[in-house]
Parts: C-alpha cells; structure tokens; sequence
C-alpha cells in the first residue's frame, strides 16, 4: 500500500535540513550585505565631505583677494560658517560632528609681476564605523 | 517496490535543486547589489578626483592667461600676436598653439601640482586657440582693430582611483581679448594739431621770439620756440598731395583763422632755430629775384627771416631797409618751428590759414652801375633824402626818375606800398615749393616741379583757404567719421572718437573717488608694478581731481588712458622701456600741464579736448626752463589762451611718432596700425562647460 501525502511533500527533517543548509550557505552573503551597508555609509561620508569641501572653496572664490578669510597661514579648522550673500544669510558649516574641515591659504608673490596668487587647500577629515581615518582634499587658486 | 525508490529520489533531488535555486538567486541579486555598492563608491571617488581635476584646469588656465597676457603677447615674433595682428579678414579660420609655461607661470604649475597630489600620475598640455569665428570688427577705419576671445584647451590626464586605468579629460576656457590702436584717429596724423590756434587775439600772437641772424636766441628773450620734428628729415619733399598725406610725414593743422608767423632769419651759418630754408636760396647770399619791371629797371626782390640783430653790417643794413615802418615787427620771429630748423630741417605741410612773414628787401637794377636798394620811407623828409639823393645811405634818385619816366611823379605812399623794402606774408607752404626745387628757383610754382591742379600747389600758393581745403580732413582720413569732414571740428571728432574710446574700444574703466590717484589704483590693478605701466589697451577714467603722473613710469607696453573730464599733470617722466612705446594721454574736457620742474623726453602722445579756455597742452615756464621734448605728438582745441607768456614761452621739442601716421583701410602691414596695436586680455579665464 503506498501513501499518497508521503509521495508529493517533504518529511519535517527534509525541510529542517534544508533550512539549515540554507542558513549556511546565505551567512557569508549577509556579511557582504552588511559590508555593503557600511560602504553606502562611506559613499554617504565621502559626498558630504566633497560638498564641505567645495561649499568653503566656492565661498573663498567669491571674496576679494585681500579679504581676511584668504590671510594667508597654517591649515585652520573650519567648522561653523555663516555668510551673507545678496542680502541672504547662509549656513555653510558642518552639520556632522564627524567631519573636521581645515582650510589652508599658502601665497606666492612673484618678483616683477603683477599678479598674486594663493592657494586654498580645502581638507575634510572623519573617521569611519571602523575607526579608520579617511580625508579628501579639494585645491584651488586664487590671483590678484 | 522499485518504483517507489524511484519517487523518493525523485523527491531529494527536488530538494537540493530548490535549495540551489534560492541560494543562486540569493548570490545573483547579492552579486549585483554588491557591484552596485562597489560601483557607487568608485564613482564617488572618481567624483572627488574629477573635482581636483577641474580645480587644476583652472589654476592651470589662470596661469596660462596670466603668461600669454605679461610675457607672450609682448613677443611680437610669436605665433600669437601675428596671428592677433592680422586683419580680421585674413585670419585664418582656425589657429592654435601650446603654451610652454616659463617663470614664474611654471613655478605656480608645480605648487598648484604638488597640491593636487591625489591625481597621481598628473600630465597636462595647455594650448591657445583662437578662431577667426570668434572675433568681431571694433572699429571699421582700422581692420585690424578687433574684438573676441583666446581659446584654452586643456587636456589633463592621471590614474582612476584604485586602479591603472588613465583618466582623460579635456577643459575649455576662454579670455575676452581686444586689439585696438593706441591712436586718437585723424588727430594723431598731426605732429601739432590746434583747433583754435587764435584764441580770440590777433594773427600776429605767436611773433614773440627774438633770435640773433644766424638764428639763435637771443639771452635776454623770454620765449624758446617750439620746434616740430614731423620725421623724414631731409628727404626729398614728395610733389604730390596724396605722396605726402600717405606719408609718414607728421602734419600740422593751425585752426581758427589767419595767423602770420614770422619766419626766422638763418644768415650764413645756421644756428639753432634759424628757417632759411623757408626761402628762395634760403634766405641767405644771393636771393635776389625779379618781380617786375618798370621801364628799364628790374624790380628786384629778396626775402629773409626775422631777427633782432644789429651786430654786423648785413643786419644793420636789412634793419635800416625797414626800420622806419616795421622796427618792431622786424625783430620778433614766431614760436613755431612747424618745418623744423636750418640745422634740422622737417618740413610738413601746415593746414590752415598760415602766413610766413619775411623781411623782403627790394631794389631796382638796370646795370652793375645803375643799382641800389628800395628802403621804406618812414616820414616825408626822408623820402626827401632818398629821392634827392642827398642821404648819405639811401639814393633812390635813379628810381624815381626811371619812375617819372614811365607813370609821373612818385608819392612817398605809393612808393612805401608798391615799391619799398617792407615786411611781407606769404603762404606757409610756399617754403615746400622752395624746398622741392631746391631753393633755386625764385617762381617755384611756375616751375611745373608741383603739378598746377595738384592740391599741393594750391597750399604753396595760398589758394587752399579760397579753395576750400585749408581745413578739410584729408583723404583717405576723411572717411574715419562719418558726416565730420572738418578739421576744426575737433570736439566732434573726439565726440565720435568718445564713443569708441570708452565704448567697445576701452579696455576698462576706472572711477576715481576723492584723494585717490590713478597711478595707486593702476597699480593695485596690476597695470603698474614699481614703475613699469603695462596698460596694452585704452583706460577711460573718470576722476574728481586732476590726474597727476608724479613718479617715473618706464612703458613696457602701448597704453591709452581717456579722462572724462578734468586736468592730466605730468611731473615726472615718461619713458618707453624699450620697443618704442607710447603713451596716449587725453583728456576730453581739460588741460594736459608739463610741470616746469620736469625736463628730458616724454613718449607721450597728448590730446586735449574742451572749450573756451579747457583743452590746452601747457609748458609753464620760459626760455631758461629746461628743455622738454614730447616723442608722439600734440594736440589741442586751443592754445596758451590769454596766457602766452606762462603757458607756451618754456618751448618745446615734438619729435612726431611715425607710428601714429598709421592710415585706415590698411590691408598691408606697412603704413598700417600694425605698430600701435594694443592686445588688452582679461586676467582671469571663463570655463566654457
């Protein structure tokens, strides 16, 4: 005599054993998924400190080349920034407290020529979920 | 049984497949979000290198401007300015070279490198473009005037983050150029251009020099003359109008009605401002003529300059010839030397209404015997003396025999205005007709050296003023502004010449507030590094006070500066550092003042516009002041207007710019504006995205 629901199902165990094989075999790729995560975190991280970056170089273009913000000296940390701009007061500091941001202003006056020139250097520095260091730097120049 | 063993293998393998299946559909969809992921954050990265990228472009374009604008543009040789140079016609459609960055550009490229390290393996090449598309006329009058915009093509190249692959990426910027002659046009073609020379005073103003009769100076005179050097020295004087307009020659135009410039004697040796050269035989031995004839007598002409000099027998005896009518008006010459001097002749032609005034003594002569001078007759009891031959000087007794013979008796006022030594004027430009048959023949213009219906002839014979071409700009010049013909029209022809210097033709404008001086912010603007000014282009400038060039300024380059209104003082010098440059100076309503204290050369071109008594280049000072000499050129709507004495009696040396005679509608380089031309580029460059 044979049993017609033994013949189209899985027994318990079948199926225990494939669950278990399963949970095996999909662990690793979880790790990629949670790797994955943390990478969009970085993505997130390294476009935010790109966008510091270029907000305090963008800013430091539209001055005038003897304005004091473009003294020259030593990198200088940069995290709060408010500027008005035709009339209108903008925040163009950092919200994140993971991100430290220095500006450094370095200047070079040629002997017989007209023109001077400074170079902004612009560095966002944050530590990742991991603790390891990550910076960009933006450079620019500026001429009188 | 068998086929029961068979269901259930049947069955496991079920399993394991669907256990697969979802396994493999779990790495497929991981797979790909895992590439997503990886791809998000190259793109990131790539992001931030392409951001340093384009900050390098632009450093680097800047630096690129910054050279071709300071060091390439002043190579003539170089590929760039011919090409800047040529007319806008005949550019080619399309021209381009690379920019090799020298010191300092080169020593900026590497900061801004080394700044830039992230991009590793950094290559780049910078080149100028330019694109005859790209560039618009300024100005029909002169085709190389032009206006458009220098290319810069930039190619940067490093390593993609992470990886060897080489990044490529091309940037276009551009720069606004402008290319305009450092010229003031049709009053530039004048080595002296004065609208209004008279002033409201009388034709004989300017006869204040006393010379001795060679010419020179006498110690005591206050005036020093003002001697015009229009170029081309002694070369043969062109016998045609058009020949001599087409000329690099310097003209003159004296504006503003009938004026009558003594012309200065040059006895024997010529000295410093002597003008025989005006003259039949150049007013020295041997320059008697015949002018009529009265029964058997020739009437017998001859003319010389002007002096105050009774040192020797000669003087004494031209003075005594007319002393008793024209003592003082015999001993003053003018403050002109428009055709230069005996020592360095420059002859030009003068536009106007000018007369040259010469002492003309006259006699009569039928024989060796039967000869002897016509002296002027002052007063009756002399005329008495002569014609009764009891003088112990003059016997004119033949004369007037000869006289009664032919018309009756004499009367001392006919004798006086017909027949009698005197001062005489006669046209300007009749010196041109002596010069072209070199002073030999005593009719000039009957000589046929000057063609009879060529305007020139009509200058030397004081036809030009009944003519109608005394004060007409002449062609090809005449056709620069339209429906202003005339040259007394100067205040139209800056009017005109105002809407093209500040208008497309300017470089920039400054406005000057209160206290602030032109050569600060000239300097603060990069135009003015210690004392090198380094314009290349027209500045208009507008000012509350008067504009004062009070340092040494050494031109490294062509420069125009227009002042709207106002004074322009020059207290110190104004030199061209090298490759003769100039200076154009001009101030729309205003005077231009020479400070007495400044002696030497200035390569300056000055033009004061205005009315009443504004628009005067002044020289303060007097005979003893130092000497000044003005390479470029001079003009004035008026000049020393009530104040001869302290504005025009310092005299002055104007040695004409050659440059500045550059004609219109010049398609070849020679005679056009070619030398003048100004290359004004915009400091910083504009990404084209």
């Amino acid at each position: 005599m044979s049993n017609p629901v033994r013949k189209h199902g899985f027994s318990f165990v079948e199926i225990l054993f494939a669950v278990i094989f399963l949970g095996f075999l999909i662990a690793p790729i979880f790790s990629l998924l949670t790797q994955s995560s943390s990478g969009t975190v970085q993505n997130r991280n390294d476009i935010l400190a790109q966008q510091h970056a270029t907000n305090l170089l963008a800013y430091a273009y539209a001055l005038p080349y003897d304005h004091a913000f473009l003294t020259p000296g030593p990198a200088r940390v940069i995290k709060e920034l408010n500027v008005t701009a035709d009339g209108k007061a903008m925040n163009l500091g950092m919200d994140e407290e993971m991100f430290t941001r220095s500006f450094e202003v370095d200047e070079h006056k040629p002997a017989d020529w007209p023109h001077a020139y400074k170079i902004l250097t612009v560095r966002v520095k944050w530590k990742q979920a991991n603790e390891s260091a990550r910076q960009i730097k933006v450079a620019g120049l500026v001429s009188q | 049984m068998l086929k029961l063993q068979t269901e259930q293998r049947c069955r496991h393998g079920s399993v394991a497949v669907v256990i697969a299946g979802i396994f493999l559909a779990l790495l497929v969809a991981f797979s790909a979000f895992m590439r997503y992921s990886t791809n998000r954050q190259y793109t990131t990265k790539k992001l931030n290198k392409v951001l340093l990228a384009r900050e390098f472009s632009a450093g680097l374009a800047t630096l690129a401007c910054h050279q071709l604008k300071r060091k390439d543009i002043k190579d003539l040789s170089s590929k760039l300015v011919k090409k800047l140079s040529e007319p806008l016609s005949e550019m080619d459609k399309q021209a381009s070279e690379k920019i090799t960055f020298v010191a300092p550009a080169k020593d900026l490229v590497d900061k801004i490198r080394d700044a830039n390290s992230e991009l590793r393996d950094l290559t780049w090449e910078v080149k100028w473009e330019l694109r005859k598309d790209d560039f618009k006329p300024c100005i029909a009058a002169y085709p190389r005037e032009k206006i458009g915009m220098v290319r810069l093509l930039i190619g940067i190249s490093y390593r993609a983050p992470g990886s060897n692959d080489l990044v490529k990426e091309d940037y276009l910027y551009t720069t606004r150029v402008k290319v305009v002659a450092n010229l003031v046009p049709v009053l530039a073609r004048f080595t002296l251009y004065i609208e209004d020379a008279v002033a409201g005073e009388g034709p004989d103003r300017f006869n204040k020099v006393e010379t001795n009769s060679q010419g020179n100076l006498l110690p005591a005179c206050h005036y020093k003359p003002w001697v015009l050097d229009n170029g081309h020295g002694s070369e043969k004087f062109p016998e045609r109008f058009a020949n001599v307009v087409n000329s690099s020659r310097g003209l003159v135009y004296l504006g503003g009605g009938r004026l009558n410039l003594g012309i200065a004697r040059g006895w024997n040796e010529p000295g410093k401002y002597g003008e025989g050269f005006h003259l039949f035989a150049e007013g020295r031995g041997d320059g008697l003529y015949t002018t009529d004839f009265l029964g058997s007598l020739a009437l017998l002409n001859w003319e010389t300059g002007l002096c105050n000099d009774i040192s020797d027998d000669p003087s004494i005896f031209w003075w005594e010839l007319v002393k008793d009518g024209y003592d003082e008006m015999s001993k003053t010459n003018s403050i002109f030397r428009l055709n230069g001097t005996d020592q360095d002749k420059s002859p030009t032609l003068v536009f106007g209404d000018i007369m040259g005034r010469t002492l003309c003594a006259r006699a009569y002569r039928e024989s060796a015997e039967n000869f002897g001078p016509l002296p002027y007759a002052g007063n009756d009891d002399k005329f008495t003396d002569y014609t009764s031959g009891e003088s112990e000087v003059f016997n004119i007794s033949n004369f007037v025999s000869e006289y009664q013979k032919v018309s009756g008796t004499l009367n001392r006022g006919t004798y006086n205005s017909k027949y009698a030594s005197c001062l005489v004027e006669e046209p300007y430009n009749r010196a041109l007709a002596y010069i072209i048959t070199n002073f030999k023949a005593a009719h000039p213009l009957d000589s046929g050296a000057i063609p009879s219906g060529d305007p020139l002839a009509a200058f030397a014979s004081g036809k030009a003023v009944s003519n109608g071409i005394a004060h007409k700009i002449p062609a090809p010049f005449a056709d620069i502004y339209s429906g202003v013909k005339d040259l007394n029209k100067m205040s139209e022809i800056l009017g005109k010449a105002n809407t093209l210097i500040p208008g497309i033709r300017a470089a920039r404008t400054i406005e000057l507030g209160k206290g602030q001086k032109l050569l600060t912010v000239l300097e603060q603007r990069g135009l003015l590094l210690k004392d090198k000014l380094d314009i290349n282009g027209w500045v208009y400038v507008k000012a509350k006070e008067t504009v004062v060039f009070d340092s040494a300024i050494l031109l490294s380059s062509h420069g125009g500066i227009v002042l709207e209104q106002g004074n322009i003082e020059i207290k110190a010098p104004i030199r061209s550092e090298s490759g003769g440059f100039l200076l154009n100076l001009v101030t729309l309503s205003g005077n231009i003042i020479v400070d007495n204290a400044l002696g030497g050369e200035l390569d300056v071109a000055m033009t004061a516009g205005g009315n009443g008594s504004e628009g005067q280049v002044k020289f303060p000072g007097n005979s003893s002041t130092n000497n000044i000499k003005i390479n470029g050129n001079v003009a004035m709507h008026t000049i020393a207007k009530g104040t001869l004495s302290s504005a025009a009696a310092r005299g002055v040396e104007i040695v004409y710019d050659r440059k500045l005679a550059a004609q219109p509608a010049q398609s070849g380089d020679e005679g056009s504006e070619k030398s003048l031309l100004m290359f004004d580029l915009k400091d910083l460059p504009q990404l084209v995205d």
